[in-house]
């Protein structure tokens, strides 16, 4: 989501002036990385090249080193970044890592373990502590070291229309049985009154990783999990059983287009009034808010992801272990993760990657003009995450892939989740992780 | 001397031909045959672009992998499904059009018009589509509402998806097509139609007697470049339906896309490519038969 406003440009350059003038820990040599210029292979997260050019100018002054952000597109952001860095070609010095990738990063020698910084006294103090511990966790850790801080956190929780729900006396969903007997009521009735019936809920399938998410996040719902601590795959279980036919049933209670809905189309059902409930990521409410881009402002409630297991999405911001500067590239990462840095990238309407530090969830003046806050934080700090080893896409790719199928009615859902068990195993097994 | 200048010229008679192919061959060795090998022999290796570990002899493993993989099939069906759709609706449409138009005054200015589709870049055909397609708010469903027809759900069913992206393929394919036909059409002596029409044959007669038996190498040549250009179909699923809903449109280099380029097993997708390779080359050498065979003879 980007949220342009140039009225608030002056109150953010203020706001970035006065987080940088504030800047915890040690004061740092005059201009300690001059010369030093760095490329950070990002994604947009709701801002432009622009925006993050001019946001990052305040540490470029204070270092001497200049900052490059590529902005790249994000259906194979990171399989970009993994091919530039194993072949040399077009090499960056930072990257924002979605935290599946992870493992697949560390193990490949790409990234560069932060510990030895972290402890440094004359680095710049990070406070780590202040990390959301599960994001500090998911984000960037790996086998005891820290690779990465949490940079972006995407959470997820349930926007519904507060309105309708109190003209029919209903009460937002705890559980997924509710959520679709929910959507049963709603579905097809014209529950706003326009004269047109609408739907009872949206679901969204159009890439493994997203269906592998919704399923993750229904199957945590009901008390399952995908993997256990041996990394014996949990897919055969009837809380997965359960979940998949939770995933068929409701995208029978949506718009007909549910099978290929992108991002845009599936916010838009609730933004539109097309749907009176939506679990969204934590961005979604911003825009829910502006009156340009929704007709339901006014009339949004905030609740919990059903079943309390809400899906974990996210970046961390890593060093690449190619770098020639890998002292400034972590003094970047250090600042742009900073408290002061983070309450600056979301100052006034903006939103240049949403925040990862308990500080900035229980600040009251942050949380004052974001009322789900609070609810996006709990989520965040117990969120159900996707596998992060090695071999976390081979994974996601074959259990999104059934859930696909199952859900189109290709395949049905015990053998769906049959295959899936049986390769993930098979996959597990061949990496040596499963006996 | 004389035994002399005859080797001499026994010589010339080897380099002279040498000279003359051997850039081509050249060429061919460097970025055909070259790839193709190397494809091979990546094929035959464990090789996770993301393992620390250098690649090792797998033998036909990755074969086994894909070949058990009910997707890898899945992908097989709709790319030949596709292929004979999109090869046989876009031959007729545009053997129709060339009929047409080169009989018409002002072909210069209907060319320029039906080439429109060629002109763009076929990642941008998909995402136009998938503009026009979007479910109740689209063009499309704009204008079946406007003349009373209910519309489909264009790219969200398994069966109408696969459809669809057919119909905005024969979009971009038909145009090429029609003035490759248009040219051969061009190319019979007029003089084969006048002496049919004393004969007093009439249009049909025309085209079953003269007309497609003349064109016959250009129509083979014509379906062989659809055909192959079909089977190695990515981009327009890519954007207009990401391969679903499912794997409805999960065509056989998305799948070696997704293999490669998703989960880095590039032995396995480079064993995805060798088979596309296989299909391609089966393809090509079966429409040569049908089409060519009388022109080789």
């Amino acid at each position: 989501m980007n949220q342009r406003h140039p009225k608030s440009k002056a109150a953010f350059a203020a706001a970035i002036g006065f987080a940088l003038a504030t800047a915890s820990g040690p004061v740092l040599a005059d201009k300690p990385f001059a010369g030093a210029a760095l490329k950070w292979a990002t994604l947009a997260g709701g801002t432009s090249i622009e925006e993050l050019t001019e946001f990052v100018k305040p540490w470029e002054d204070e270092t001497g080193a200049t900052i490059e952000p590529v902005i790249l597109p994000h259906p194979g952001y990171a399989e970009k970044v993994m091919l530039d860095a194993a072949t040399g070609v077009n090499p960056y010095d930072l990257v924002t890592l979605n935290y599946p990738k992870v493992g697949q990063f560390v193990e490949a020698g790409v990234v560069l373990a932060l510990d030895d910084y972290i402890a440094s006294d004359s680095a710049r103090d990070i406070d780590v502590d202040d990390f959301i511990p599960r994001l500090r966790e998911v984000y960037g850790a790996w086998k005891g070291k820290t690779y990465g801080f949490p940079l972006k956190a995407d959470g997820r929780l349930m926007i519904y229309r507060t309105d309708v729900f109190e003209e029919h006396g209903k009460e937002p969903a705890k559980t997924w049985d509710e959520f679709l007997a929910l959507a049963k009521y709603f579905n097809g009735t014209d529950w706003d009154g326009d004269g047109e019936p609408e739907f009872g809920a949206a679901y969204r399938f159009n890439a493994d990783v997203i269906a592998i998410g919704r399923f993750a996040e229904m199957q945590g719902g009901m008390g399952g999990r995908l993997i256990d601590e041996n990394f014996a795959p949990q897919l055969d279980t009837p809380e997965s059983v359960k979940a998949l036919e939770m995933i068929v049933a409701l995208a029978a209670e949506g718009p007909p287009d549910t099978m290929a809905m992108g991002f845009s189309e599936y916010t838009n059902t609730f933004l539109l009034g097309d749907v009176p409930q939506l679990v969204v990521w934590g961005q979604v409410p911003v825009t829910a808010e502006n009156p340009e881009k929704s007709k339901v402002v006014g009339n949004v409630g905030y609740a919990e992801v059903p079943g309390g297991a809400a899906l974990l999405g996210g970046f961390g911001i890593s060093v690449l272990a190619s770098t020639e500067h890998p002292e400034a590239a972590y003094d970047f990462a250090a600042w742009f993760t900073s408290k002061e840095t983070e309450r600056a990238r979301i100052a006034g309407t903006r939103n240049i990657f949403d925040p990862g530090r308990m500080s900035t969830y229980n600040d009251p003046d942050t949380v004052a003009g974001r009322p789900w806050y609070p609810i996006l934080g709990n989520n965040l700090a117990n969120g159900v995450a996707l596998p992060r080893i090695p071999e976390a896409d081979e994974l996601i790719q074959v259990l999104g892939q059934n859930v696909r199928r199952a859900a189109a009615g290709e395949i049905a859902i015990d053998a769906a989740l049959a295959d899936a068990q049986a390769r993930w195993e098979e996959i597990l097994r061949t990496a040596g992780r499963l006996e | 001397m004389r035994s002399l200048l005859l080797s001499h010229r026994g010589q010339e008679r080897i380099i002279g031909p040498l000279v003359f192919i051997g850039p081509a061959v050249l060429f061919l060795l460097l970025f055909i045959v070259y790839p193709i090998g190397f494809s091979l022999w990546i094929s035959l290796h464990e090789f996770f672009l993301v393992s620390p570990r250098p690649p090792s002899f797998a033998g036909l493993e990755n074969y086994r992998t894909i070949f058990d993989d009910p997707v890898f099939w899945k992908s097989v069906r709709v790319t030949v499904i596709y292929t004979l759709c999109t090869v046989s609706v876009s031959f007729v449409f545009a053997f129709f059009v060339a009929l047409v138009f080169h009989r018409l005054r002002g072909q210069a200015f209907l060319l320029s018009i039906i080439l429109l589709p060629i002109t763009i870049p076929p990642v941008v055909v998909g995402l136009m589509f998938k503009v026009i397609f979007v479910k109740n708010h689209g063009i499309a469903d704009y204008l079946l509402a406007s003349i009373g027809i209910p519309a489909p759900n264009w790219i969200a069913e398994p069966t109408t998806a696969l459809a669809t992206l057919i119909g905005v393929a024969v979009w971009e394919d038909f145009p090429l097509l029609a003035i490759i036909l248009m040219a051969g059409l061009k190319s019979i002596p007029d003089e084969l139609y006048e002496a049919a029409a004393l004969d007093g044959a009439g249009f049909l007669a025309e085209l079953r007697h003269i007309t497609i038996p003349v064109m016959r190498p250009v129509i083979g040549a014509v379906i062989i470049l659809s055909a192959v250009n079909a089977i190695k179909v990515f981009d327009i699923p890519y954007t207009l339906t990401s391969g679903g809903p499912g794997t409805a449109t999960l065509t056989m280099t998305y799948y070696a896309n997704n293999v490669g380029f998703e989960i880095f097993r590039l032995g396995r997708a480079a064993a995805s490519s060798i088979a596309i390779f296989v299909l391609v080359i089966l393809s090509v050498l079966l429409l040569a038969r049908v089409f060519l065979k009388e022109e080789r003879d």
